[in-house]
């Protein structure tokens, strides 16, 4: 299809869509019931897309895809409500929001940090479809290029970046809250032999731990603890502010936006890891590449906007290998999946031959869908940030019971609200000790992957390591990781002083 | 950060690298139990496919760090030896433990045996007065009421299998229960002078339950952990208004 018919397709879509009153209803409930399941904790934009798919049932397939992609894109910025006005992100995507968000928020710029977060993850969500549609097959072959030799690397690249980052006493802690979210993800059978391990002979340890109940636990229960031992209040309402984003921010974040879209895209294409992670690496890439690094954590809205950007940018990139190859790149895609195919469409590389429109469908919808999160955040937020007013005491107790739910909700299974009480309790101890908590949710989430792809990888060359330093990507993941670890350690500074000292001297004669 | 706020953190660093030497020292001898290179389930195993090799990896990293971290802590308290230890205040301790009897008492307790829009009223009207009023007093009164009645239908949810009937029985029992703790809390409420506390913790309760339960039940269709005398009445109800909708 050349460029003027997808641009005659594009306009048809969006004018056809627009003119029915009932998409437009559809289109801003979806994403209003997006944000609302984004920001409670527990609800997640995956179980989000599931429920609505059997009520999609009855519709045509674009007010069906109105009403999934605009839930989809909402719950992904919803997340980033309760990231910063309370400190308990409501999906693991948005937990890198909530480093640099609350403490805006307790500075009483809560309205600030939720209109670059709207507005960041408005031009996420756009990058993300402007590649979509610009280089998709070339993004998804690419993609394809990581093996269980990358993605082995890849889990273990997020974990450490993850630990370094939110570490604020010694980095080594932030790395050992990663290692114990690795240690609670082999609880279970293993995925290859279905043998048990740490399961105790409890039927409910079988299948491991979700990683809700983990989310929720680790993040909710200290923040309770925590606000109501130290009698402390929510974020400050003075001096709220505009919640429309200074536009000099953004401009002066380009580069940020930029980068952290394609870090989006880019881990959103790669089958199987979601918004988690690209919030993460991207909020690292941004903290290295800042003039003022030490801000970081501290309320920089260059951290917010990096996060933001990225993994709203994840969605383009996920429906990149799930349109193209009939693979998902989140778990929210692979539910979208099972949603499309109910509708009668199998996503894969013969949908461009037998609906050469479609890609340029869905691009017309999600760019609907995006512009409603953004009316829709912008009306939101303003209502949303007054809950900072509400004393703690009042409001905390409600977060607690929502938490319960939330725990409750995915798995209908009591005994995930003991392991929320029980690692919400570790992880309020940890905390005390500035162990961050972050890393150990990563760690339960990319841990199965992390197991299954290593002994893949080594089942493939017999037990050999040197694939590991043989495939291209392999290297790059790997270097990359040296360069985190040796950066943290002692022999760094001794290795810089050297440097320095022989430079000086060369320079002196 | 503060020299006395440090110590104390190095002191709890050190406790914490020995829970951590002995959980990952634990976790490398379970996995050593786990198939290496012998056969399961018929299959033969190769060291590399074993499920024992990812657990034996994150443990051993794990020692090391425990181990590093436990001698960076002794180096800095050998070091810093003179600093005093600050301590948490009692107060502080109290409501740690009256939070932490709460969540768990709810979680363990009242979820799994009363009904949900019972269990959900009586832990939010208990844990925000609690906390709103800031009294020491009324949070020691609810600590020990809570803790009892907790303790009380923990032993009889691990002890005994219920009947309907006997579930039912507990669902008015606990409705009772929170209805002497909404006329119990009223007096005190008014001895230390903070009503208005008092009367925003019960309509708060009442409104969080009435809200979030149908949200959850009937718009979300998620099934609440227990569905007793209030919650299957209410889905009974909408079933009614349903059919009376439809003119059935």
């Amino acid at each position: 299809m050349d460029i003027l018919s997808s641009f005659y397709v594009f306009g048809g879509t969006l004018a056809s869509l627009l003119s029915s009153p009932i998409n437009i209803l559809i289109l801003v409930g979806a994403s209003f019931f997006g944000i609302i399941f984004g920001a409670l904790p527990g609800l997640t934009a995956t179980l989000g897309v599931a429920l609505l798919t059997t009520l999609t049932y009855g519709m045509d397939v674009n007010t069906a895809l109105i009403a999934l992609l605009g839930l989809y894109v909402g719950a992904i910025y919803g997340g980033s409500y309760p990231s910063i006005l309370i400190n308990i992100p409501g999906t693991a995507a948005a937990a890198a929001t909530a480093l640099d968000g609350y403490p805006l928020a307790c500075k009483g710029q809560g309205g600030r940090a939720l209109g670059l977060t709207t507005t960041a993850s408005l031009i996420g969500t756009l990058m993300g479809i402007l590649v979509l549609v610009m280089a998709a097959p070339w993004v998804a072959k690419m993609a394809l290029q990581f093996t269980s030799f990358e993605f082995f690397l890849l889990a273990l690249f997020g974990i450490l970046i993850s630990g370094t980052l939110t570490s604020s006493d010694l980095v080594i802690k932030g790395w050992i809250a990663g290692l114990i979210g690795l240690a609670i993800a082999t609880i279970g059978r293993d995925p290859l032999q279905f043998f048990p391990r740490f399961t105790f002979d409890l039927p409910d340890l079988d299948q491991g731990l979700e990683v809700v109940p983990v989310l929720i636990g680790a993040f909710g229960i200290p923040q309770v603890i925590n606000a109501l031992r130290n009698k402390e209040s929510l974020g400050a309402m003075q001096d709220f502010g505009r919640i429309m984003p200074e536009w000099s921010t953004l401009f002066k974040n380009r580069k940020n936006i930029t980068r952290s879209s394609m870090i989006g895209i880019g881990i959103g294409a790669v089958p199987g890891i979601g918004e988690d992670i690209a919030g993460w690496v991207s909020y690292g890439a941004a903290k290295n590449t800042s003039k003022h690094p030490e801000t970081f954590g501290s309320g920089e809205p260059e951290g917010i906007i990096a996060s933001e950007t990225a993994n709203n940018a994840c969605i383009g990139g996920a429906l990149i290998p799930l349109l193209t190859l009939g693979i998902p790149g989140s778990p929210p895609a692979a539910m979208l999946l099972g949603a499309l195919m109910l509708h009668g469409i199998t996503p894969g590389p013969m949908i461009v031959v037998q609906d050469p429109g479609f890609l340029i469908e869905v691009t017309a919808i999600l760019v609907l869908c995006s512009v409603a999160m953004w009316f829709n955040g912008m009306f939101l937020a303003k209502q949303v940030v007054k809950v900072l007013s509400i004393p703690a005491p009042i409001f905390l107790p409600v977060v607690t019971l929502m938490c319960v739910l939330g725990s409750y909700a995915l798995g209908l299974n009591v005994f995930n609200l003991y392991m929320m009480v029980l690692i919400g309790v570790v992880a309020y101890f940890l905390a005390q000790m500035q162990y961050p908590i972050s890393p150990l949710v990563i760690g339960v989430i990319l841990g199965p992957m992390a197991d299954e792809n290593l002994r893949r990888a080594l089942m493939v060359s017999e037990g050999s390591l040197l694939p590991f330093i043989e495939r291209p990507v392999s290297i790059l993941l790997l270097l990359v990781i040296a360069l985190i670890l040796i950066s943290k350690t002692p022999l760094n500074q001794k290795l810089k002083d050297l440097f320095f000292h022989s430079f000086k001297r060369l320079k002196s004669k | 950060m503060q020299p006395e706020q440090l110590i104390v953190l190095r002191r709890a660093d050190i406790k914490a690298a020995i829970v951590i030497i002995i959980v990952s020292l634990l976790m490398i001898f379970e996995s050593a139990s786990f198939p290496l290179t012998d056969s399961y389930a018929g299959i033969q195993n190769a060291w590399y496919v074993s499920p024992a090799l990812f657990p034996i990896l994150i443990a051993s990293i794990l020692l090391i760090c425990g181990v590093t971290l436990l001698f960076k802590g002794l180096a800095f308290v050998r070091a810093h030896k003179e600093i005093p230890v600050v301590r948490a205040s009692q107060a502080s301790r109290w409501r740690f433990v009256l939070l932490v009897s709460l969540i768990s008492g709810m979680v363990f307790s009242w979820v799994p045996l009363i009904d949900f829009a019972i269990s959900s009223f009586t832990f939010l009207f208990l844990f925000i007065l609690a906390f709103y009023s800031d009294s020491p007093a009324l949070q020691h009164k609810v600590l020990t009421i809570w803790t009892s009645v907790s303790l009380i239908l923990l032993v009889l949810y691990q002890t005994s299998a219920l009947s309907e009937g006997g579930r039912n029985l507990l669902d008015w029992g606990a409705l009772l229960f929170a209805a002497l703790m909404v006329g119990f809390f009223r007096q005190w409420a008014i001895n230390l002078d903070c009503f208005t506390k008092w009367k925003t913790s019960v309509k708060t309760a009442l409104i969080v339950t009435l809200v979030v339960c149908p949200i959850f039940r009937l718009g979300m269709l998620v099934p609440l952990p227990t569905e007793g005398i209030v919650i299957e009445k209410m889905v009974d109800a909408k079933y009614l208004i349903r059919d009376m909708w439809r003119g059935n």
